[in-house]
């Protein structure tokens, strides 16, 4: 028993990459549909306060990630993009990411198409600007000075639902789902905090934990931690989608790091030399 | 499928494959797909740039006067490739941190320091007030006269039980509130005793050595929970791209996914068996 | 010379710092239209700062080109793909969709080129996160093992399934009015030690940012002047 655990301690590490490998990939070849899923409270307290906001509040949304964490992200802004969508809500769209520009316009686009939302009047499209705090700051004072143009070149003046989108407190809500710095916390501190803007959001499993004390405090109304509660929002919404699907390769790949974790512990606990021998 | 899409789906599982390949050990496949990314991110920031920013703020800029001092700021940094004169560029580096540092100062005072104590310091224990006590009374007069009225079954005695059930937990210092009074307690234990690891900089002995190590403990648990979640968000990432390696495989696809992985498999193989390989670094 | 060397950029540092923080204790009208031209002063500014950063990039790989160090042409691929996406960028008109609504080339190249690459970049730490688990997270000490105790909370915990075997199946959902069920025990491990700890660390980040920030206005730390006279 002793020599297996010494020899299992001892693999070579691409074994282990290959079970990764195999426990994402089962529930790829055969979705498992795992059952139990139930909102957290930040999920439904942000479903909640959307759900209270009447016809025609405007919202913002600044999609502050890039490709690498789009897997993550994606799902919870088209999540929330569809939702104030139904709710009749306006959406000024942008990102504070520059690789995350076209992205954003893609979410934005496809939700609003698959709504029928008509640009220009529901929802705009702004972009990116540099200068992270900067573009925050300056918002707080004139969005169309920061902003003279949308992401299709469009002068702001020109743009019907922006007549009286000036500054950042016309909002009755914003949101950031965030990669990291720029994001929920420099929307928090720069903008919402100062203008006293309600806030909401999401962020990638990484910084769910440095984002939970802004919960804790209440200077978010809700908020979406990664993939599973995005899945939490679609539920809430009562559709499917690309979050739901991803959660049984989560679990599969959670439950296996768990067991390994598990395992190399008692492998460690037999094959420990007693104290004194070198 | 249009044939462009087609196009694009090689592309991509191609160079997911390449990145992918790693895992085995560094490989010029892995290098190419490494350099590339690095030039395409870089190109499609100038794009945005160019069309995001220059275009819109400064060439069709409205008021000439207010775009040429940042401009002029923006140039003298790029004086930093010219060491005779990279000295200009201290000008605009103060602008920027000095912009930066005053911007900061207010900000992180009010949202960090100010609200976030606020959220530490909240009663540690609780009691029940006058009115949580008068509508635990009105809940239960309720609750009897129901009961009275409908009976024991009824639904309107249920929501009734339900109301008298969450006014007595709250009317009363029940199980409900120790919970919310020790989770408190606990958060302000765990802030000042986390303080305290890393600010005294007296010598931690005695009392200040546990107090400090209580800190630690609750560090610990911060890192585990960290952890956690960053396996649950690379996996969510690696899911993502396994699903479009996967959907890159069938017939729609023109089978790119099982054709990529024999090419490269076999230039593996051919570089390993005449030797090229050994010039890398494995696992 | 000297003065324009040393003492002015300390100047413009402290005058732009001074007038920045106060900004937002005296909001006039004025003040707001100074904090307007300062933040897009400091967007275009920002443009410069990162062509820096691209001007950095191209001076080392240009210089492994003409040196023809060991591995040039993969630097070459760095300026291949800097040409190919500023180009299709500039067919494009910088747009991602064409006025006649069709995705354009800079869309095509963004989906199929470099969302692939950076997702899959980052996708591959998912292996080693899992390996270096089984490698070094070994129960050794109190402190260790509570590491090892959150991780597994966190990581069983949010699986919903877990949550069907514990609450539907054990019918562990309540206790004294209560919530005992996972997404509640992960919810409390998150809202009450990892908040307290993050806390704490947040506090001490933010007191340091400030006294930083407040030793740059008043020209006590200079690193940013680079060395020199």
């Amino acid at each position: 028993m002793r020599e297996l655990f010494e020899k299992l301690l001892k693999m070579d590490r691409r074994w282990i990459f290959l079970l990764v490998g195999i426990a994402l990939m089962v529930p790829i070849l055969k979705p498992l549909k795992l059952p139990g899923l139930k909102a957290s409270t930040p999920v439904q307290d942000l479903y909640t306060y959307i759900e209270g906001l009447p016809e025609g509040s405007k919202v913002l949304i600044s999609f502050d990630f890039d490709p690498a964490s789009k897997p993550e992200l994606e799902p919870m802004g088209a999540a929330i993009v569809r939702h104030c969508m139904r709710k009749k809500l306006k959406v000024v769209a942008m990102t504070l990411w520059v690789t995350g520009a076209s992205l954003a316009q893609r979410v934005v686009e496809s939700e609003a198409t698959a709504a029928g939302a008509k640009y220009g009047e529901d929802y705009v499209y702004l972009g990116w600007k540099p200068g992270n705090v900067a573009v925050i700051t300056g918002m707080r004072e004139d969005i169309h000075v920061v902003f003279p143009k949308d992401s299709k070149q469009t002068d702001l003046s020109k743009i019907p639902m922006m007549q009286d989108i000036r500054r950042l407190r016309d909002f009755d809500l914003a949101f950031s789902f965030a990669a990291g710095s720029p994001g929920l916390d420099t929307w928090i501190a720069y903008g919402a905090d100062k203008e006293k803007v309600k806030m909401g959001g999401g962020s990638t499993a990484v910084n769910v934990p440095s984002m939970a004390v802004f919960v804790q405090s209440g200077q978010l109304v809700g908020f979406i931690g990664a993939l599973r509660g995005a899945a939490e929002y679609e539920l809430l919404m009562n559709f499917s989608g690309t979050a739901t699907r991803g959660m049984d390769g989560i679990a599969l790949g959670s439950y296996l790091v768990a067991a390994l974790i598990i395992l190399a512990n008692i492998g460690y606990w037999l094959t420990r030399k007693p104290k004194g021998v070198a | 499928m249009s044939f462009g899409d087609i196009a694009g789906l090689w592309l991509a599982t191609g160079l997911t494959l390449f990145l992918f390949s790693f895992l085995y050990r560094d490989n010029p496949f892995y290098k190419l797909g490494e350099h590339l990314y690095l030039g395409v991110t870089i190109g499609y920031m100038l794009v945005k740039l160019v069309y995001e920013t220059w275009i819109p703020k400064v060439w069709n800029a409205e008021n000439y006067a207010l775009v040429i001092p940042p401009v002029i700021i923006g140039f003298l940094l790029l004086t930093r490739f010219v060491p005779k004169v990279s000295w200009l560029s201290r000008w605009s580096f103060a602008f920027i941190i000095g912009y930066g540092s005053g911007l900061a100062i207010p900000a992180t005072f009010t949202s960090i320091i100010l609200k976030q104590a606020e959220a530490t310091t909240r009663p540690l224990v609780t009691v029940p007030t006058a009115a949580e006590q008068k509508a635990l009374e009105a809940a239960e007069k309720t609750l009897a006269d129901t009961r009275a009225a409908r009976g024991n079954e009824a639904p309107e005695t249920r929501a009734a039980e339900k109301a008298a059930l969450s006014a007595r937990r709250s009317g009363t210092y029940s199980w409900v509130r120790a919970y919310a009074d020790v989770t408190t307690i606990i958060l302000f234990l765990g802030v000042f005793s986390v303080l305290f690891y890393f600010f005294f900089s007296i010598e931690h002995k005695g009392p200040v050595r546990i107090f400090s190590r209580v800190g630690v403990l609750f560090l610990m648990i911060y890192f585990g929970a960290s952890y956690g979640y960053t396996v649950m968000g690379r996996f969510a990432l690696l899911y993502d791209r396994l699903l479009d390696v996967r959907k890159a495989s069938g017939g729609d696809a023109w089978f790119a996914t099982p054709i990529i992985l024999v090419l490269m498999i076999g230039v593996l193989v051919w570089r390993h068996r005449t030797g090229k390989a050994s010039e890398e670094p494995s696992h | 010379m000297l003065f324009a060397k040393r003492q002015l950029p300390l100047i413009i540092c402290f005058v732009v710092g001074v007038v920045t923080a106060l900004q937002d204790f005296v909001p006039t009208n004025f003040s707001q239209k100074v904090s307007i031209w300062l933040s897009d002063w400091y967007i275009i500014a920002a443009m410069f700062a990162s062509l820096l950063g691209f001007g950095s990039v191209a001076l080392v790989h240009s210089g492994r080109i003409r040196r023809q160090m060991k591995g040039w042409g993969y630097s070459v691929l760095v300026f291949v793909g800097v040409v190919a996406m500023f180009a299709v960028g500039v067919i494009s008109g910088g747009k991602e969709v064409s006025d006649s609504g069709s995705p354009t080339p800079l869309t095509w190249m963004y989906v199929y080129a470099m969302v692939p690459l950076q997702a899959t970049m980052f996708s591959l730490l998912g292996f080693y996160v899992a390996s270096a688990a089984f490698r070094s997270f070994r129960a050794k000490s109190l402190e260790s093992t509570l590491l090892l105790a959150a991780a597994l909370i966190v990581l069983i915990g949010n699986v919903p399934f877990s949550n069907y075997l514990w609450s539907a199946k054990m019918g562990l959902t309540e206790w004294q009015g209560i919530k005992i069920g996972m997404p509640d025990i992960v919810g409390w491990v998150m809202s009450t030690p990892n908040v307290a700890a993050r806390r704490g660390v947040a506090f001490g980040v933010a007191l340091g940012a400030i006294a930083t920030a407040l030793k740059i206005i008043f020209g006590i730390e200079r690193a940013y002047l680079g060395g020199g006279d």
